[in-house]
């Protein structure tokens, strides 16, 4: 049954899977004011949490919630997506891969104890330990300005996901959530859009994640490697896991309502769906659409 | 217009992968660990060898990947593993002695990360060694990509009529720092990221005459901004711009805008936005149309890693190899376009 309802962030760091020009639209549209205007009239219309990348826009917008809307920020629960994949594939551009790695461990260094956590990860080839370390820096900021109990995962981003499915590193998933859930309080949640590779891989393994965040529209786009066979994934293991629905405009490609009624025949196999938009009347009719999903003894 | 007009390496793809090909990467920076990811993604297992100098690298991987061997010698690799397969993802510098090397050993399948040389001299040699049976690819996934195939298609059918004029661009926000990376290579932006451009215009309407360039450096110490007027084969002017340094793009964008005499078209990975004089099968019987992404990949590719286009790149090279046909951006292929870019650069020079 879909329990929650989130706002997303694409909109807020120029991300569009629609167009690039789109993209650019809504970044130069979505200042601060208007980011929280969003924020805003998501929990006014019944919206129940915000799912956001590890990009500085988001850290600036939750920062600034922290010190003026203390009161929202705490109606909403929290999925954070990290890493922020975009800013290491522009690293390696700029500084080729061998370069981008070497900064990325000193990135990693952000509080004194870390410089031995990663001393002693790098001597003894630690891979588990530099996976949670590169992890931890990415959120520490955020740890700082959420209210703790709101974070309900961190979930890794789609890229590193099918990467490491692609590898078969399940192990690695596996020990992550074991150390976020011990050191932070919060387990580890996986974003594909590769689902039936990713379940069928990590069902193998014998592990299934508390979150699994996945496009899912009537259209099959980003659903790889077709719409059915997703579909079928989501209806058979929609009690092993909680779902999150991304994509389900199909990058605005269809109408709200048809996409509640394609998702309403999923309802009792999605946990949470997110809906995302730069303008805070948009995400208010979203929402309200979206509303119907959730049972009424629930909201 | 049905899919299998549009993408025909999506059509019953399984059979590509029925061959138990032994593939090894060379170089495992981004575009290595992304191409092996989705060649494991459809079929597990395929990526058997990886090549990388960077012990950092290949410490850590090796700990992690233990599926895979790693070596840090391309000589070493071959004669022990005599892979089928040799994907090329090392920085442009050093693919024509890697290729050199890989022609020598008799690698029969070869696919290279764009652009395939430094330069067309270097391309025109690696071209001659090659014998029939060598199938090559070189990474210009921009091809691959939907909406571009659409439009070619569509000029293909003279929709437009003749065509008249071209605005075209390339533009990412990559540098904006500065960097020496790029000293070694002596060449920038119109290498590195003009060549997808380049590609296209010389697949898309040809290219014959360079008439003006113009280039500038603004984080490097080559070229991070050009500009360029070109001639199509059949006369018409095509405006050129490209740049890594623009600080509007968060990822790279490719934008061609054509006029005709019977229609427009404008077209970028994401989109194509037609508007023509007569209806066009091609355009489901309508005069205009704006197809998105979400119109384009519907339940394809079968893998959805970073973009679509470098699924449907793999699985062409796939098709070509169980096929045993050249690809469509074959090295023999990419010549002309590396070519016009070396011209490019002889005019920028001059100017």
């Amino acid at each position: 049954m879909v329990k929650e309802i989130l706002v997303g962030d694409n909109p807020f760091i120029g991300v569009s899977h629609l167009s690039q020009e789109k993209a650019r639209e809504e970044a130069r549209e979505a200042t601060l004011e208007r980011r929280v205007a969003v924020l805003q009239a998501a929990v006014e219309a019944g919206g129940t949490g915000f799912t956001f990348s590890t990009h500085p826009a988001n850290l600036e917008l939750l920062t600034y919630m922290h010190d003026n809307h203390m009161s929202i920020l705490k109606k909403l629960n929290y999925y954070i997506l990290t890493p922020y994949a975009q800013h290491y594939v522009r690293l390696a551009n700029v500084q080729g891969t061998p370069v981008m790695v070497r900064s990325l461990l000193a990135s990693m260094v952000y509080r004194k104890t870390a410089v031995i956590d990663l001393a002693i990860t790098l001597l003894t080839l630690d891979l588990n330990t530099l996976a949670y370390l590169l992890i931890e820096a990415q959120i520490a900021p955020y740890l700082k300005v959420l209210p703790k109990q709101n974070i309900k995962a961190i979930l890794l981003h789609e890229t590193v996901t099918d990467l490491a499915t692609a590898y078969n590193l399940v192990y690695l998933f596996k020990d992550l959530d074991h150390q976020l859930r011990q050191k932070i309080g919060v387990p580890l949640g996986l974003e594909t859009r590769n689902l039936p590779f990713l379940y069928h891989t990590l069902r193998h393994a014998n592990y299934i994640p508390q979150y699994i965040m996945t496009p899912l529209n009537p259209l099959g786009y980003q659903m790889a490697p077709d719409r059915y066979t997703v579909e079928r994934t989501v209806r058979k293991t929609g009690n092993e896991t909680r779902y999150v629905a991304i994509s389900i405009l199909a990058a605005g490609a269809i109408k709200p309502l048809r996409a509640v009624k394609y998702l309403a025949s999923y309802k009792h196999s999605i946990y949470a769906v997110v809906t995302a938009s730069s303008k805070a009347y948009r995400i208010k009719s979203n929402i309200h659409c979206l509303l119907s999903l959730i049972d009424k003894n629930n909201r | 217009m049905n899919l299998c007009t549009l993408l025909p390496e999506a059509v019953k793809y399984e059979k590509f992968l029925s061959l138990d090909l032994k593939v090894a990467i060379v170089g495992f920076g981004k575009m290595g660990i992304l191409h092996s990811g989705i060649l494991n993604m459809l079929k597990p297992g395929t990526i058997r060898t990886v090549v990388d100098r960077d012990r950092l690298l290949i410490a850590g991987a090796a700990r992690v990947l233990r599926n895979i061997k790693f070596y840090r010698s391309l000589e070493k690799m071959l004669s022990l593993e005599q892979p089928d397969v040799v994907y090329v993802t090392t920085p442009t510098q050093t693919h024509y002695l890697i290729l050199c090397t890989l022609l020598e050993n008799d690698t029969k399948n070869i696919f290279v990360e764009k652009p395939p040389t430094l330069n067309s001299e270097q391309l025109a040699d690696l071209v001659k060694r090659l014998s029939p049976s060598h199938i090559t690819m070189v990474g210009l996934q921009k091809r691959y990509a939907l909406p571009f195939r659409h439009a070619k298609l569509l000029l293909e059918s003279r929709a437009l009529g003749e065509v008249t004029s071209i605005k075209a661009c390339i533009k990412s926000g990559d540098i904006r720092t500065p960097t020496s990376r790029f000293d070694l290579i002596g060449r920038g932006v119109l290498l590195d990221l003009g060549i997808h451009l380049i590609d296209l215009l010389e697949w898309m309407v040809g290219i014959k005459e360079i008439s003006e360039v113009t280039a500038r450096s603004i984080y490097t110490k080559v070229d991070d901004y050009v500009n360029a007027v070109l001639r199509t084969n059949r006369g018409a002017e095509a405006r050129v711009e490209v740049t890594w340094s623009s600080p509007e793009h968060r990822i790279p964008e490719t934008l061609i805008q054509i006029a005709g005499e019977d229609g427009t078209l404008m077209v970028t990975e994401d989109c194509l936005k037609v508007s023509l004089k007569n209806p066009n099968l091609l355009l489901q019987g309508q005069r205009e149309a704006r197809l998105c992404k979400p119109h384009y990949y519907q339940n394809t590719p079968p893998v959805n890693l970073a973009d679509p286009e470098y699924t449907l790149e793999n699985l062409h090279f796939l098709r070509c190899i169980h096929e045993r046909e050249q690809p469509e951006t074959s090295l023999p292929r990419t010549l002309k376009a590396m070519q016009v870019i070396d011209k490019m650069y002889e005019v920028a020079q001059r100017g």
